[in-house]
C-alpha cells in the first residue's frame, strides 16, 4: 500500500495509467466535436454559399479538462484509494502484544480494546501465534512468553481490563528478556514514563519490528487533599507540562451526587497545581469522593475518609439535674457551639468511647469503672483529645485524667466578698493551640480552679488570664491530651462560653484530635471493605486483595494488585487508601521518545474510508456534466439549460441574501415547541437512531390521538447543549455507547430540566446484557456522573405509571424482561411525577411507524401483544407526565365509597 | 426495397389522413369567421336560395312574381333569388418531405397550415356554392359542389399521395381557378414553366408560399451541419451566422422571381409564415376568389 499523508492507495501500479492522459490530451484535440446538425428545407437556397471547411474544429479547452478530469478520476478511483487507511501489520511470525492497563490505561480503555480486537482479527486472518502481556497484573508474568493463536486471547482479551494500579514494566520485561525473534511485537502504552520503558521498548524492538500504540491525551493524577482552615487544600499532577490547562475537581457524595465542584488551573509550562478550595463543612462532610471530572481512571480520584472530615465529638452526660432554662444548662452552650464545628453525641462515656470520637468533653469528674477507665486510657493513647472543664467538686476530689494537679479549692473572684475583680484574658501563649486568636475585652473569669505551681505548669499552660493564673492547661498523654478548662462550661462561671472565642477554642481543640478515627490508633490489620476498579468505580473487593498492615503508608504497604486503591478498616472507621500517594513524589513524566525505527501510532484512528466508489460516483457525475455539455454543444439543450441556469443562480443569490438568524430560529423551535404539546427526543447525531426516535414518538403520537385526549404535535429533536428544554413535558433520551459527554452546563441544564418538573426517559437500549451493565448503561452512569440524580428504585407493583390509564404491569419496548427504574420518592412538589425513567428496552424502536403506519422494527421475542403493551407504556407514561398523581387518587376510592355509604 | 419505400410512404400518407379531421376543424373554425365577415353574395341572380323581394317593375317577366307576397298589398312584387355561379376551385398541396418541418414546436409545420389554409378556403367556397376539386398528379379530381362537397374534398385531399414539390401539368376546363399551396422552393425555372401549362385561357391561378419564420430570416449560428429534407447534399457551416445576409437576400430574390412569374401569368402570389394567424392570409385569399370570380362574371 502507497500512502500520501492520510490516503493510501492500495493498487498503486494502477496510478501509472495516469502517465497516459497527456497522450488522451493529444487523441482528444485531434478529434474535432461533431457539429449540431439541424434539418433545413430551404437548404437548397444555400447552395453555393458555403465555403468548404478547411481545418478541423477544436475541441472548447474546458471539455477537453473536463474529460481529462473524467479519465484521472476513473484511474484514480481503479487504484482503490483509501481515505486514513488501517496500516496492516505485514510483519510474520508471532506476534507479541504488550497492554499497559495500569491506572491511565483506562482512560481510553474503549479504543484500546478496539485496537486490541483488530489486531487479534488481523492476526487471526494471517493465522500468526499471539501472546498478550499486560503490564498491570495481579501475578508477574514468568517467561517464556506462550504463544497460542489469536482466537484463543479472543476471551482473555475481552476481559482484559484496566488496574488502578501502576504498571509494572520490569516484571514485563524480564518476561520478555528471554525471547527469540523473529516476530513482531506491538505495545498499547498508556503514555506514562516508568522504570525500564526504554529498556523494554528496545528489547520489543530486538524481536523484529515495534509498533507503538500511543494514547492522545495527557495524564492528570489528582493529589491526597490536605484539609484546608476554610475547607480543603487540592492538588494535581499533569504528565505533559501543556496540557490539559486546567481540570474540574468535583466532590461527590457516596449516594454519587455531585456536591460541589472547582476549577483547578495550570500554571504555563507547570507539571503541578495546587488551590484552596473553600468547601462548607456540610459539604465536605457529605464528600465520599473528589474526582477530576470526565476522568475514567483511578488516577482522577481520590476517595476521602474520617481525616478529612468532621470531627466527632463525644460530649458525657453529666450527672447533675438539668436546669430548667437553657440559658442555664451548661450543655446548651456545647451543643450550640459544636453544632456548627463537628457532630456530637451525647451519651455514657463508654458508649462514646466506643464510637471513638475525636474530641471527648465532660464537665465532671471522672469515675469510670475499671474497663472503661482502660478504654479511655487506650483511647488518649491514640490521639483522642479529653475535655474536661472545672466543676464544683472537681478540685477536691482530682482523677487520674487532669493535666495538672489542682489546688484543693477554688477562687472566687470579684464576689460580694472579694476586693478581687472578675479577671481579664491575657494574650494566648505562642506555643498554645490557641496562638493568634484574638482575645475580646469583655470575657471575665469570676470563678476558677487553681493548679498547684509547679515547675512543668508553664508548659501545660495553653492560657492565662491577666494576673498570670492558667484558663487551659493540657498534658500529652500518649498521642492524645488531657485538657482541662480551669472554669465551667456554663456561664455561671466566666463570660467565656458566651463570646465567639470559646467557639474559636473549641474549633482549634476539635481539630486537634486527629486521626482519631483513622486506624493509626489502631494496631490490627484493616481488612479491605471496598475497592476500586480500574475505572475508578468501588466494587466489592475480590478475595486475592489483602488487608493493609496498621497504619498502612506507600513504604509499608505497596498498593498493587494486593492492596489496590479503595477503602479499607471496619466499619466505624474507614481508612481510604488512595492511588497518588503510592505514585510517590516521582515525576509524572508521559513518554518523549521511542528508540528509532519504532511505529508509533495514536488510538483513535480514523475510521478508513474507501475512495474509489466517491471517485466513481464523481466520475460518474463528470461524465454527466460532459454529456449535457456535449448535447449543449450540438445545441440540443439551449433553451431549458439557460432556463435552469438562472434558476440554480436565483437560488443560490437568494440563499446569500437569506442568512439563518439563531435568534429568530430559535424564537421559532419557542413558539413552535409551545403553541402545541410535543413529545421530544434527544437527538444523538447517530442518524439511524435518531430516525427510530422520530419515528417512534410520532408513532406514539400516533396511538395518543387515536386514543386519549392528549393530541401531541409532531416530535421535536433536541439538542441539549444548544436547544432549550423547558417546553417539553418529557425527553426521549437514547443512550448510545459512544454518546459524547456533556458539557458542565448541558448537565447543569438537564439537572435543571428534571428538578423543575421534567422527565427524562433514558433508554439504553442494551439489549440483553444478562445482569451485566450493557454498553448504553455504562455509558449512561457517565453521562449521568455529576448530575443531581435522586435515588431510584425498579417500578413498584403500586406505582402510578402501572395505572395511569391502562393497567399493565410491565414495560416492554422492543426487547422486555428489564426492570425500569425511576425515582423512589418523587416530590410532593412535582406531584409525584417521576423526574427520571432508566430502561433498557429501546422504546422508540417498538413504537416507531412508517409513513403508512406500520412498525418500523421487530420487537422481541414478539407478538403484537408485545407492541400494544409497549404502546400502553408509552400511553401510561405520557399521562403520568402530563396528569401527575391525578390517577393515584383512585387508591383512596374504596374510602371515599365507603363514606358516602354512610 | 421498393416495396419497404412505398410501404413507408403508405404509412406516412396514412398519418396524415389521419390529422385531416383535426386539421379540418382547425380550418372550419377559422372559415367561419371569414364567412361571418363576409355574407353571402348580396346579389340577386340565379340560385336556389332566396334573396329579396321587390317590387315589379315594367318589363319584368310575369311568371317571376310572386303572388304570395303581392297578394298581401296593393303592388305586385317579385321574388328575386340570390345570385349563383358555378365555378370549379381547384387546390393544389404540396406535399414533399421539406412541408413537413417546423422550426419550433410551437408552431404548425408547413404543411399543415398549408391543408388548414386549403381546406378552410374550400370550406369556404363550398359553403357559397363553389365546386371545389383537388389536382392531383393523376389530373384534377372534382369534389363537386353543395353539402357533402367539403367530406369529398377531403377524402381527395388525403389520397393526393404524390411528392412533388411542383403542381401537375394538367390542362383544366375554363372558369376553372387553381389554389396551390407549398413552400415553392423549387428552383424558378421550374415554376415558370408549370404556372405557364396550367395557365390555359380562362383558368386563373394563386400561388401561397406557406413558410417557416426559420426559412424567412436565418437565425442559425455556430458550426453546424444542415441536412436536407429531400435528398439534398448536407452543407456543413463554420459560421453559419456569416451566411445569415446572404441566404436572406436570396430568399427574397426567390420570392421576388416568383411574385414576378405570377403576375406574367395573372396569377397572384402571396406569401404566408406560420406563425402568422391563418385568417389574414384566409381573408385576402378569399377576397381575391371573389374579385377574380367578379372580374370573370361581372
Amino acid at each position: 500500500m502507497l500512502e500520501l499523508g492520510l490516503i493510501g492507495v492500495a493498487q498503486p501500479w494502477v496510478l501509472a495509467a495516469l502517465l497516459a492522459l497527456p497522450g488522451l490530451w493529444w487523441l482528444l484535440r485531434l478529434i474535432p466535436p461533431p457539429p449540431r446538425r439541424e434539418r433545413f428545407p430551404a437548404i437548397a437556397l444555400l447552395s453555393g454559399l458555403v465555403a468548404r471547411e478547411e481545418s478541423s474544429a477544436r475541441m472548447p479547452w474546458w471539455l477537453l479538462a473536463l474529460r481529462l478530469l473524467l479519465a484521472a478520476l476513473v484511474i484514480v478511483a481503479l487504484a482503490d484509494p483509501v481515505f486514513a487507511p488501517q496500516r496492516a501489520f505485514q510483519g510474520k511470525g508471532p506476534l507479541l502484544i504488550v497492554v499497559d492497563n495500569g491506572w491511565h490505561g483506562a482512560a481510553d480503555w474503549p479504543a484500546r480494546q478496539r485496537v486490541l480486537a483488530n489486531l487479534l482479527e488481523e492476526a487471526d486472518r494471517s493465522e500468526r501465534p499471539v501472546a498478550i502481556l499486560p503490564t498491570a497484573h495481579r501475578v508477574a508474568p514468568a517467561g517464556p512468553v506462550s504463544f497460542r493463536p489469536a482466537a484463543a486471547w479472543r476471551a482473555f482479551a475481552g476481559a482484559l481490563a484496566p488496574r488502578p494500579w501502576p504498571t509494572d514494566r520490569a516484571a514485563v520485561f524480564a518476561a520478555v528478556d528471554g525471547q527469540e525473534g523473529p516476530g513482531e511485537a506491538v505495545w498499547l502504552s498508556d503514555g506514562l514514563e516508568s522504570e525500564r520503558r526504554a529498556a523494554l521498548a528496545e528489547r520489543l524492538q530486538r524481536l523484529g519490528r515495534l509498533v507503538v500504540f500511543q494514547p492522545a491525551g495527557a495524564a492528570v493524577l489528582l493529589q491526597e487533599p490536605e484539609t484546608a482552615a476554610t475547607g480543603l487544600r487540592i492538588a494535581a499532577r499533569r504528565a505533559d507540562p501543556r496540557l490539559p490547562a486546567g481540570v474540574s475537581v468535583q466532590a461527590v457524595a457516596g449516594d454519587g451526587r455531585l456536591l460541589a465542584n472547582t476549577d483547578l488551573a495550570f500554571a504555563a509550562g507547570e507539571a503541578e497545581t495546587s488551590a484552596d478550595w473553600t468547601l462548607p463543612r456540610e459539604l465536605l462532610n457529605q464528600a465520599e469522593r473528589l474526582q477530576i471530572a470526565g476522568s475514567t481512571h483511578a488516577g482522577g480520584t481520590v476517595l476521602l475518609d474520617d481525616r478529612w472530615q468532621r470531627r466527632l465529638v463525644g460530649i458525657a452526660e453529666a450527672g447533675d439535674e438539668r436546669a430548667g432554662h437553657p440559658l442555664l444548662d451548661p450543655d446548651h452552650y456545647l451543643r450550640s457551639a459544636f453544632a456548627d464545628l463537628a457532630a456530637f453525641r451525647f451519651g455514657p462515656l463508654p458508649a462514646l468511647l466506643a464510637e471513638r470520637p475525636n474530641l471527648l468533653v465532660t464537665r465532671e469528674r471522672l469515675q469510670p469503672d475499671a474497663v472503661t477507665a482502660s478504654a479511655l486510657d487506650t483511647w488518649l493513647e491514640a490521639g483522642g483529645v479529653l475535655l474536661r472543664f472545672a466543676s464544683a467538686g472537681l478540685a477536691e476530689e482530682a482523677d487520674d485524667w487532669l493535666p495538672v494537679r489542682l489546688r484543693a479549692a477554688s477562687r472566687a473572684l470579684g464576689g460580694a466578698l472579694s476586693w478581687e475583680v472578675p479577671q481579664r484574658l491575657a494574650p494566648f501563649p505562642e506555643a498554645s493551640p490557641f496562638a493568634g486568636l484574638a482575645v475580646p475585652e469583655e470575657v471575665t473569669v469570676s470563678r476558677q480552679v487553681l493548679a498547684e505551681p509547679g515547675p512543668g505548669l508553664r508548659d501545660k499552660t495553653w492560657a492565662v488570664l491577666a494576673d498570670g493564673t492558667p484558663l487551659v492547661t493540657a498534658e500529652p498523654r500518649g498521642r492524645g491530651w488531657a485538657v482541662l478548662v480551669h472554669v465551667s462550661a456554663g456561664a455561671d462561671w466566666s463570660s467565656l462560653p458566651l463570646s465567639g472565642l470559646f467557639l474559636q477554642m473549641l474549633e482549634r481543640l476539635v481539630r486537634l484530635g486527629h486521626g482519631q478515627a483513622s486506624p493509626e490508633a489502631g494496631e490490627a490489620p484493616l481488612p479491605p471493605r471496598l475497592v476500586m476498579d480500574g475505572f475508578a468505580r468501588l466494587r466489592e473487593p475480590p478475595p486475592t486483595v489483602q488487608a493493609l498492615p496498621p497504619r498502612p503508608t506507600p513504604a509499608t504497604a505497596q498498593l498493587g494488585p494486593d492492596h489496590p486503591p479503595g477503602y479499607y478498616g471496619g466499619e466505624a472507621s474507614r481508612f481510604a487508601w488512595n492511588l497518588a500517594p503510592a505514585l510517590g513524589a516521582a515525576p509524572l513524566a508521559a513518554i518523549a521518545d521511542w528508540p528509532g525505527g519504532v511505529d508509533v501510532r495514536g488510538f483513535q484512528q480514523r475510521r478508513s474510508q474507501d475512495l474509489g466508489a466517491w471517485l466513481l460516483l464523481a466520475a460518474a457525475a463528470v461524465l454527466v456534466l460532459d454529456t449535457l455539455a456535449s448535447l449543449w454543444l450540438r445545441g440540443h439543450l439551449r433553451p431549458r439549460l439557460g432556463g435552469a441556469m438562472a434558476l440554480a443562480a436565483a437560488a443560490a443569490g437568494l440563499a446569500l441574501l437569506l442568512p439563518a438568524d439563531p435568534a429568530r430560529a430559535s424564537d421559532e423551535m419557542a413558539l413552535r415547541a409551545t403553541l402545541n404539546t410535543h413529545l421530544a427526543y434527544v437527538e444523538t447525531g447517530d442518524p439511524a437512531v435518531d430516525r427510530a426516535s422520530r419515528a417512534g414518538l410520532a408513532g406514539l403520537s400516533h396511538i395518543l390521538t387515536a386514543r386519549t385526549s392528549v393530541e401531541p404535535g409532531t416530535p421535536i429533536g433536541v439538542d441539549v447543549e444548544t436547544d432549550e428544554l423547558a417546553f417539553f413535558p418529557l425527553l426521549y433520551w437514547p443512550v448510545l455507547p459512544d454518546q459524547p459527554l456533556l458539557s458542565n452546563a448541558a448537565r447543569e441544564r438537564v439537572s435543571a430540566f428534571m428538578e423543575r418538573g421534567g422527565t427524562i426517559l433514558f433508554d439504553t437500549r442494551d439489549r440483553d446484557a444478562g445482569g451485566e451493565a450493557g454498553p448504553g448503561t455504562l455509558r449512561l452512569r457517565q453521562l449521568l456522573d455529576g448530575m443531581r440524580i435522586p435515588p431510584l428504585e425498579p417500578v413498584p407493583g403500586e406505582h402510578v405509571l402501572t395505572r395511569s390509564f391502562y393497567l399493565i404491569s410491565e414495560f416492554p419496548g422492543r426487547w422486555e424482561g428489564a426492570p425500569v427504574w425511576i425515582e423512589a420518592n418523587a416530590a410532593a412538589a412535582r406531584d409525584g411525577v417521576t423526574s427520571i425513567l432508566i430502561g433498557r428496552h429501546d422504546w422508540a424502536a417498538a413504537w416507531a411507524l412508517g409513513p403508512d403506519w406500520r412498525p418500523l422494527y421487530p420487537v422481541y421475542p414478539g407478538g403484537d401483544r408485545q407492541r400494544e403493551l409497549a404502546y400502553r407504556f408509552g400511553v401510561n407514561l405520557v399521562m403520568h407526565v402530563l396528569t401527575g398523581n391525578y390517577k393515584g387518587d383512585q387508591v383512596h376510592i374504596p374510602d371515599i365509597l365507603e363514606r358516602l355509604g354512610q | 426495397m421498393a416495396a419497404a419505400l412505398l410501404q413507408h410512404r403508405r404509412r406516412e400518407a396514412e398519418a396524415w389522413a389521419g390529422r385531416l379531421p383535426a386539421l379540418r376543424t382547425q380550418a372550419l373554425r377559422v372559415a367561419a369567421t371569414v364567412a361571418m365577415g363576409s355574407h353571402g353574395r348580396r346579389r340577386a341572380g340565379q340560385g336556389d336560395s332566396f334573396w329579396q323581394f321587390r317590387p315589379y317593375r315594367p318589363g319584368d317577366p310575369v311568371r317571376r312574381i310572386d303572388w304570395r307576397r303581392s297578394a298581401r298589398s296593393d303592388r305586385p312584387f317579385l321574388r328575386e333569388r340570390e345570385w349563383e355561379a358555378a365555378e370549379s376551385f381547384w387546390f393544389w398541396l404540396d406535399r414533399s418531405p421539406s412541408m413537413d418541418y417546423h422550426s419550433h414546436p410551437n408552431v404548425l409545420t408547413k404543411g399543415e397550415r398549408a391543408a388548414v389554409l386549403a381546406i378552410a378556403a374550400a370550406a369556404l367556397l363550398a359553403g357559397s356554392g363553389e365546386r371545389i376539386g383537388v389536382l392531383t398528379a393523376g389530373g384534377p379530381v372534382a369534389a363537386g359542389a353543395g353539402k357533402h362537397a367539403l367530406d369529398r374534398f377531403l377524402v381527395h385531399l388525403a389520397g393526393a399521395a404524390d411528392e412533388a414539390n411542383l403542381p401537375p401539368a394538367i390542362g383544366l376546363p375554363r372558369f376553372s381557378s387553381v389554389i396551390g399551396l407549398g413552400d415553392t422552393f423549387a428552383p424558378l425555372d421550374d415554376w415558370d414553366r408549370r404556372i405557364a401549362a396550367l395557365s390555359a385561357p380562362g383558368v386563373r391561378g394563386q400561388l401561397v408560399q406557406v413558410v417557416d419564420p426559420g426559412e424567412v430570416r436565418f437565425a442559425h449560428r455556430g458550426r453546424l451541419r444542415l441536412d436536407g429534407m429531400e435528398g439534398e447534399a448536407p452543407e456543413l457551416l463554420r459560421r453559419a451566422e456569416d451566411l445569415a445576409d446572404a441566404y436572406n437576400s436570396r430568399f427574397a430574390a426567390h420570392g421576388d422571381g416568383l411574385a414576378a412569374i405570377c403576375q406574367r401569368r395573372g396569377w397572384r402570389f402571396l406569401r404566408h409564415a406560420t406563425d402568422e394567424p391563418p385568417l389574414a392570409l384566409l381573408l385576402s385569399l378569399y377576397q381575391a376568389l371573389s374579385l377574380n370570380r367578379r372580374v370573370a362574371h361581372a
